[in-house]
């Protein structure tokens, strides 16, 4: 399913964007992440604690950043498989200045396989959302930016290839996430 | 072996008896129920809460003991389906499941008479559309309800004369 | 309205016949039942299975090194050693759906999503489902493949290279002369499409066993819920090279099974394995979803290509159809659906010119196993859809044009086109009396009178009239493999007089609810001229006892006739026995002697008796006294009760292959929100036939579960698949069993057509049918407009509804013009 978000950030689209194009300074920023392991300049592995109403499923994920164009633009693609559960995942992050700070535009592809599909297809958009925004307030947090402004967030689930019936995701937003 | 800190020490009443004891942290009310106490009248039938095989009564009120910690009823008063009768005794109510065929399987059987108990505790002349409401939390796969209902109704109506 | 009251009768009327109440009912009432999650055994390990999250993927590696290193974990077991100490199981298809390869793991290859792919046991539940988190296994996906119909084309993604394609089966089955047929009627109904949808019975225990391969005695003690054992020996005891004597099945109380726990011989070959390479009881309840994704389906099917040949007088002389059955992943049971629904070929009618092109298809899904109904569900609600859009789009009345096509009364005992012969039955009695129970003129005027005052509710009203063919003969399999060494079908019991003189009985059945321990006692205290009260039946099954033969478990609709046949014989001969021990002790002739009260007696002479505890004692302590009587009498009376049955022809594809035939009909009426398209049952009825009713209340008992499977499957419970192979709602969160406030209250009422057949008149019925898929499509349809949407599946939701009343344009059914 898909989910798209918008949010203001307060540090530069440069600073940003290299926080987000680090694989180091992205395994720092994840939240509910253990074991951090960069291969190189792309590529970064992790064992991501995803919370769901089922508890926690961890999954052992590879990441990989590409399609970098200098202070506007940034892939993170992920994989990963835990228990009988499955989880890949493609995030466009799109940069541009905004008064002092900046605006992420992003959108995130994510296929959950595996028993966690049924119950999961309600969370992903929230979870999505919930785990991109913590990437951004660290990677704020960490240029040393103030609080975080304006969120103006929206996760939508489209239908895309694979059918699946999803019913209005904000409903199923809520706090704490 | 276990985390000091996953312990909670627990004083709990079950069917009348005390039981002070320590369960680890993750340790659902259901199976506290089964394999530390040995009572196997309660049953588990999902793992989403929506079944209801594992219906039990905490402090008098209706519970999905598979949604609950056992460290939760640090304090309170459980009661399971072999609570609810003497020893060698049948209930009223379970008398009229047995007088109506409202036992087939007899999986959902110690749920159903937990949570038809505690209706008829609250209720005690339901109608039928306040009996199957009482009860959708209760699947049962074998009867279609139809004499589960009979019986509940049936049992009112004698504890009502 | 039948109203069933538990009685108390004088003991010289038949217990068989009356509500008896139950013998297994004390014991779950208070919860002392014992269920395979209650078992435990000394040592035990518990066993968690990590299963592939892809419908379709090659297993490149498995490391199982991390959580073997896991304190508390005693062992695990991988696809790639299963493969070295099991032969593949043995199917049931003929080469090349036969030459699949099916293992108790996956093998090279996982095919659904759910397949079990390793395993792990550890100390604790959840220990060992934290260690199967720490198997790592690499996954290289592969396309999947999930039309049931699409998986027929070559260029799908084949799920079993040995096969070459994903067709498992075809064959065509023709009868009379259906070329004929369509060129002489007065009309003929292209209907494109129907589909019956993937649904399962979701007994509410899932499976569950604990299994010890005892390294002393080779003997593998299983402990489960399993109702087929035998089924489940022949197909476990090649594979692991054990005996069938050491395959010890025990089983007490089962949490509903419904055909579902069939083929959970493949978890029990796989816990076995990991017994034997840890030296432990391997204990073992399955997840609700992991019983949703990978124990067994229900099959689903699609008919195209439909063809029917209407006389203008409405007589309807048969079909032509493509028939795409969906076995999911593996065979298992399978193909025997391909052959099992020609029982009820034409359904309750006199069709006479049929012929079916059936297929049966391998998909990335779970893999099926004989559901509530198996095959006969699906052809029977086939034939009653088209019945009913015959009916509207001929402009006849749904109620006179079934009454026309029924077999009649006066045609039993009736010979099928396939010869299959229905014993008895009273159709048009049971249409009446349905109809009755809903107040059909009522209901039509209730209907006319919300057309036409503008209401946002529509009416409608449904019959759906079903059969349930019972006490199958097995070597209907030779018909889709003519190499299988099956035939007849049999079940064995044993009654006798204990030490004491005590009247026990021992099933080589496996209920799940079916009430056998009270109808066994019912049967068996009438021959013997006692109360059911004092005859005592084992609780349960267990191999140890030697009461079992190839056919035994419990399902397919056969308790009433092959249980309790082989209770009749058993006890017959306990009977004759105490009568021959009675006339040496009375010293009188046999045929003086008779049996009641817990007695033997000389007619006419009451002071001469003989009490059960005196027989049993001459017999088994005091023999001397007995003399050479005791070399040929030993209270101990096994019989196998076998229906006569012959081997079907297999080129021609006839034969007899039921032995009986209940019946139900049903009818209700609907209630659809015009805005919403919800459906509100407002009143249902339902008519059962099934021979002598043995315990009314029990019958009763069953028509109202099926009765719920049923209106559950059409309203409620679809197991819905992506693409991808994802199981989209495998749990009861997103899988709507069907609840007491979704169920209707349900008016019944019946007729009793004895079956010449059966040892006791009786016929099976526990299946019952699936009538209510018929009666709610049918209901649905009733409410749509002349011209409009067409019901064409099984599973109509709100939102189906709400689009079939919108329906414009090309309609999926045709009048072809004369």
């Amino acid at each position: 399913m898909r989910a798209h978000g918008e949010r203001g950030v307060a540090i530069a689209p440069a600073d940003l964007w290299r926080a987000l194009s680090d694989p180091e300074a992205l395994g720092e920023a994840l939240p509910n992440v253990d074991l951090v392991d960069v291969h190189d300049a792309d590529r970064f592995s992790a064992s991501v604690r995803f919370a769901t109403g089922v508890g926690v499923t961890p999954l052992r994920m590879e990441f990989t950043v590409s399609d970098r164009r200098e202070g506007e633009h940034v892939r993170i693609a992920g994989s990963g498989r835990g228990g009988d559960h499955a989880v890949e995942l493609e995030l466009e992050l799109d940069v541009a200045a905004q008064g002092s700070g900046s605006t992420v535009h992003w959108t995130a592809d994510v296929r959950v396989l595996g028993p966690l599909r049924s119950l999961g297809q309600r969370v992903i958009p929230g979870l999505a959302k919930g785990q991109v925004d913590a990437v951004l307030a660290a990677a704020e947090q960490r240029a040393g930016g103030g609080a975080p402004t304006d969120d103006r967030a929206e996760a939508v689930a489209g239908a895309g290839a694979d059918q699946d019936e999803v019913a209005d995701p904000e409903r199923y937003l809520g706090g704490g996430m | 072996m276990t985390d000091p800190a996953n312990v909670h020490p627990v004083t709990v009443v079950v069917n009348g008896d005390e039981h002070e004891t320590t369960v680890e942290a993750h340790t659902l009310l259901v199976h506290f129920i089964r394999d530390t106490l040995g009572l196997r009248g309660t049953h588990i039938g999902c793992d989403t809460g929506n079944c209801g095989a594992c219906t039990v009564l905490v402090d008098g009120e209706p519970t999905k003991s598979c949604m609950m910690l056992a460290a939760q009823v640090d304090g309170a008063s459980v009661t399971t389906v072999e609570g609810l009768s003497e020893r060698d005794g049948l209930t009223g109510l379970q008398q009229a499941f047995n007088d109506h065929h409202a036992v087939q399987c007899g999986y959902c059987t110690p749920g159903v008479l937990v949570s038809a108990t505690a209706l008829l505790e609250r209720e005690p002349n339901p109608s039928e559309e306040e009996v199957r409401r009482a009860l959708k939390g209760n699947l049962c796969r074998c009867t279609g309800y139809v004499n589960i209902v009979a019986a509940v109704r049936a049992a009112a109506g004698e504890v009502s004369e | 309205m039948s109203s069933i009251e538990t009685e108390v009768a004088p003991t010289t009327e038949p217990w068989v016949g009356r509500s008896v109440p139950r013998k297994e009912d004390r014991r779950l009432l208070k919860g002392q039942g014992a269920f395979t999650d209650d078992i435990w055994m000394h040592r035990q390990g518990y066993v968690h299975f990590l299963r592939s999250p892809h419908g379709h993927a090659r297993i490149v590696s498995i490391d199982t090194s991390r959580a073997e290193r896991m304190t508390g974990v005693y062992a695990t077991l991988t696809g790639e050693e299963v493969a070295e100490q099991q032969d593949p199981y043995f199917q049931i298809a003929p080469a090349p759906g036969g030459d699949l390869k099916d293992y108790c793991l996956a093998v090279g290859k996982a095919r659904y999503m759910g397949e079990p792919v390793a395993a792990v046991m550890a100390e604790t539940r959840t220990l060992a489902r934290d260690a199967a988190e720490l198997i790592d296994v690499e996954y290289e996906p592969l396309p999947a493949i999930t039309d049931g119909v699409r998986a027929a084309d070559p260029d799908t993604p084949v799920l079993h290279e040995e096969i070459g394609s994903n067709v498992a089966w075809n064959g065509v089955y023709d009868y009379g002369d259906i070329d004929w047929a369509l060129e002489n009627a007065d009309h003929v109904v292209r209907i494109d499409r129907l589909h019956f949808h993937r649904f399962t019975s979701a007994p509410l225990e899932c499976s569950a066993a604990v299994v010890s391969w005892d390294p002393g005695t080779g003997v593998v003690e299983i402990h489960s819920n399993n109702q087929m054992p035998q089924f489940a020996a022949q197909f476990m005891g090649p594979a692991i090279g054990v005996p069938s004597q050491r395959l010890h099945f025990v089983s007490q109380d089962i949490g509903g099974g419904f055909g579902i726990k069939i083929t959970s011989y493949t978890y029990l070959t796989a816990l076995a394995l990991i017994s034997r390479k840890a030296g432990r009881p391997a204990k073992w309840t399955e997840y609700r979803s992991e019983h949703m994704a990978a124990s067994a389906h229900g099959n689903e099917r699609t008919f195209l290509d439909i063809e029917v040949p209407v006389m203008s007088d409405g007589t309807i002389l048969g079909f032509r159809m493509k028939a795409f059955d969906d076995a999911g992943a593996y065979l298992r049971y399978e193909p025997l659906g391909a052959v099992i629904w020609a029982q009820v070929v034409a359904g309750p009618y006199r069709l006479k010119h049929i012929n079916v092109d059936y297929t049966e298809t391998l998909t990335n899904k779970c893999p099926c196993g004989p559901n509530r109904g198996y095959s006969r569900l699906q052809h029977l609600w086939f034939i009653e859809r088209v019945v009913d859009l015959v009916a509207r789009e001929l402009e006849f009345d749904p109620v006179e044009l079934r009454r026309r096509n029924y077999v009649q009364p006066e045609d039993y005992p009736y010979v099928t086109p396939n010869d299959c012969v229905y014993d008895s039955g009273d159709l048009p009695q049971m249409l009446d009396k349905a109809l009755a129970l809903i107040d059909y003129d009522g209901a039509r005027r209730r209907q006319a009178d919300t057309r036409s005052n503008g209401s946002r509710k529509r009416i409608g009203i449904g019959i759906g009239s079903t059969l349930d063919s019972g006490t199958n003969n097995f070597g209907q399999a030779r018909i889709v493999n003519p190499g299988l060494p099956f035939s007849g079908n049999g079940e064995a019991a044993h009654v006798k007089l204990d030490l004491y003189g005590e009247v026990s009985v021992r099933l080589g059945t496996v209920p799940q609810g079916q009430s056998h321990e009270t109808t066994a006692a019912q049967t068996v205290a009438d021959i013997l001229g006692m109360d059911p009260d004092t005859v005592d039946v084992v609780a349960g099954h267990d191999t140890i006892s030697n009461v079992y033969v190839g056919f035994s478990g419990t399902y397919a609709s056969q308790f009433a006739v092959t249980g309790l046949g082989a209770a009749i014989g058993a006890a017959e001969k306990l009977r004759e026995e105490i009568k021959v021990v009675a006339a040496v002790a009375l010293q009188a002739d046999v045929d003086e002697i008779e049996i009641g009260g817990g007695a033997a007696r000389v007619a006419g002479d009451p002071e001469r008796e003989i009490p059960f505890i005196g027989i049993a004692n001459l017999v088994y302590a005091n023999n001397a006294v007995l003399g050479d009587l005791a070399d040929t009498v030993s209270l101990n009376c096994r019989y196998v009760y076998r229906p006569p049955f012959e081997v079907p022809d297999v080129e021609t594809k006839r034969g007899n292959l039921t032995l009986t035939y209940a019946s139900q009909v049903h009818a209700c009426v609907v209630e659809i929100d015009e805005d919403t398209g919800a459906v509100e049952i407002l009143d249902y009825a339902a008519v059962d036939e099934c021979g002598r009713r043995i315990n009314p209340q029990v019958i009763e008992g069953q028509v109202h579960g099926a009765t719920a499977h049923g209106i559950g499957a059409a309203l409620y419970e679809a197991l819905h698949y992506s693409d991808d192979g994802q199981l989209l709602n495998g749990n009861f969160f997103d899988y709507h069993a069907i609840t007491a406030l979704d169920m209707p209250h349900i008016k019944t009422d019946e007729v009793e057509a004895p079956s010449p057949f059966s040892p006791n008149g009786a016929k099976g019925m526990g299946e019952g049918g699936g009538a209510p898929l018929s009666t709610l499509c049918s209901a649905i349809q009733d409410a749509l407009d002349e011209g409009g949407g067409v019901v064409v599946d099984t599973h109509n939701t709100s939102e189906d509804v709400w689009r079939l009343l919108r329906a414009r344009g090309d309609r999926p059914v045709q009048v072809m013009a004369r």
